[in-house]
């Protein structure tokens, strides 16, 4: 019957058939495939390239300053800052001891890091950018980054190959760019959604990186299996499922669909965290905690199939098609 | 004098579909040294898995073909598959950066040079809570706002210090030795690059010598309506160049095309 259609005399709706029959195919070809990407990419110190994370501690605290966003008035912008540390929690809970607390908003959390007294793992709107004349050690916190970012977390963290503790994070703020951007909690397709933008950034607080490159880079970051990441162009020759992740470098303005960790973010997670190795503690961050011996990350994901591959297959079903459907069409 | 058919990009072609030959009956025939067809009373006879219809099997419908006519359709298939692609995975936009085309980055600019990364110096701000890199520059080429031979100091976000390291995805890193085109602004007393990683582009030598650059844009998530400039492909140096002073000269002309935020 489909065929019959299909050979019909109006070729705008064989046209449009034949479109839909092959995304079809494509579909469920990369729908068996798209499961297999597990891959993911550490972030790593700047010396020795070795992957940066939470020790001797099975939570991170993380602690909004009450001002919050000024774009958002009835106080969901914290509450989506609970939900992006509960959609972390909830997708790792099976795998990973890991957990992000986030304390109540207060007023005097600032970010940045301190070497003698306690760190708070910050999330802070700029809500104005600095004058010219700003000096850094004035007191009133403003956007002091590329006013063309949107979002920057810092990580501090142990960068000392001789050290126990190297590639250990000692802190980590979100600052937020609300001088330049405009936010909102509903998935506004016109704005930046918080929860959406704070889940990813979380990633990186827990100590993931964003799973492609664009453009070169030397050395080229790697993937937890010591493979080089895939350039993210052209975007269609990606992993299925690599655009799907929290980690992936792109979203739209509205975008929502990071707020839920995939497959790879979990992995990562539950990789760098794993219930096998839970410390047993919940504590803050500093200095003095000591090491941790059993923090060594699992690896036995699979890799990520080639762009050429996944080009080659396009290619093949493109032919396959050619010669064994178009035939059909044109005689039925 | 115009023809009906003029407009099209070409005029219909006559074809000879199977069944409607005049050679000779019992003969086969050899198109393009490919596929092979048959004369109408032929196939009956090598029919092998019947089909409603003519009582013939798929695999004899499909030998009736001409490879010019599979071919012809495989191309249009591609076209399709193309299309498609573009369609169905167009690149999206971003949430944590605005991305910024070569105007931009011109109209943001306050020098723009090649240079060679002589010295990279990390240290702890003048509040000692973040870290940040001064990278020092000799200027090869001044391209807009900045002489040849000068040394420039761009600071840059992150760096480590007495084993304690800041890291900022995005933010680009120098290695002592690098060349680089650089377009920078002065924020406060210092200058920085603009637009974090987008405003730094690597001198490099191709297999055949030649002098290009790239741009490495890992660690950075765009936002915004505008997509994101990552088709940047290698170009050759000196194309690139003569690239940013028309950019120059068409930002001095339309400042409203050089915008910023």
């Amino acid at each position: 019957m489909i065929l019959r259609t299909l050979g019909g005399k109006k070729p705008r709706i064989r046209a449009l058939l034949f479109v839909a029959l092959f995304f079809a195919a494509n579909t469920t070809l990369f729908s068996f495939w798209a499961p297999n990407v597990q891959a993911y990419v550490p972030s790593t110190g700047e010396n020795n390239q070795q992957p940066v994370f939470w020790m001797g501690s099975n939570c991170v605290y993380v602690q909004p300053h009450s001002q919050g966003s000024d774009d958002i008035e009835d106080g969901s912008d914290i509450e989506a800052i609970q939900r992006s540390a509960q959609n972390w929690q909830s997708a790792t809970r099976g795998c990973s001891f890991m957990r992000i607390i986030v304390h109540g908003p207060k007023n005097n959390a600032v970010p940045g890091f301190s070497k003698s007294g306690s760190n708070e793992n910050v999330v802070f709107w700029h809500e104005q950018k600095c004058p010219e004349e700003k000096t850094s050690n004035e007191d009133e916190p403003c956007w002091e980054y590329d006013l063309n970012a949107a979002a920057i977390t810092t990580v501090f963290y142990v960068d000392d190959p001789k050290s126990s503790d190297d590639g250990r994070i000692l802190d980590a703020d979100i600052e937020i760019n609300g001088a330049s951007f405009s936010f909102s909690t509903t998935g506004n397709k016109t704005k930046t959604d918080v929860e959406n933008t704070v889940t990813h950034e979380m990633g990186h607080l827990l100590g993931l990186d964003h799973p492609c490159g664009d453009g070169a880079r030397s050395p080229l970051p790697k993937d937890h299996n010591g493979d080089p990441i895939p350039s993210c162009t052209p975007r269609w020759g990606l992993p299925s499922g690599m655009v799907d992740t929290t980690m992936y470098n792109f979203a739209d303005l509205g975008e929502t669909k990071k707020r839920t960790p995939e497959e790879d973010d979990i992995q990562g997670i539950c990789d760098t965290y794993p219930l096998a190795e839970d410390p047993g503690v919940c504590v803050e961050a500093d200095l003095s905690n000591g090491g941790c011996d059993g923090c060594s990350t699992n690896h036995d994901a699979s890799q990520f199939p080639s762009s050429w591959a996944w080009v080659g297959t396009q290619l093949l079903l493109a032919m396959l098609f050619g010669f064994f459907v178009l035939p059909i069409w044109k005689k039925f | 004098m115009n023809l009906p058919n003029q407009g099209l990009k070409s005029a219909p072609k006559s074809r000879t579909l199977p069944g409607t030959s005049t050679r000779a009956p019992g003969k086969a025939r050899w198109r393009t040294d490919t596929t092979r067809y048959f004369e109408p009373e032929q196939r009956n006879q090598v029919s092998l898995k019947t089909m409603p219809g003519d009582g013939r099997g798929f695999w004899d419908r499909l030998t009736d073909y001409p490879a010019t006519v599979i071919i012809r359709n495989v191309k249009a298939l591609l076209f399709v598959t193309t299309l498609l692609v573009c369609v169905v995975f167009n690149p999206a936009h971003a949430t944590v950066m605005l991305n910024l085309n070569l105007y931009q980055l011109v109209g943001r600019s306050d020098a723009i040079f090649a240079g060679k990364v002589i010295k990279v110096v990390s240290r702890w701000t003048n509040d000692q809570r973040r870290i940040v890199t001064d990278n020092t520059f000799v200027v090869s080429q001044g391209i807009y706002g900045i002489g040849n031979g000068q040394t420039v100091t761009v600071r840059t976000l992150g760096g480590t210090v007495n084993g304690i390291g800041m890291r900022v995805s995005g933010s680009p890193k120098m290695r002592r030795g690098d060349q680089t085109i650089l377009f920078i602004e002065k924020r406060g007393s210092h200058r920085y690059v603009v637009g974090m990683q987008q405003g730094v582009f690597q001198i490099y030598q191709d297999i055949a010598g030649q002098a290009k650059v790239r741009r490495d844009l890992h660690g950075v998530t765009f936002t915004k309506s505008t997509k994101p400039r990552t088709d940047f492909t290698p170009t050759l140096l000196n194309d690139f160049v003569t690239q940013i002073h028309q950019t120059i000269s068409t930002c001095n002309l339309d400042k409203s095309r050089c915008a910023q935020l």
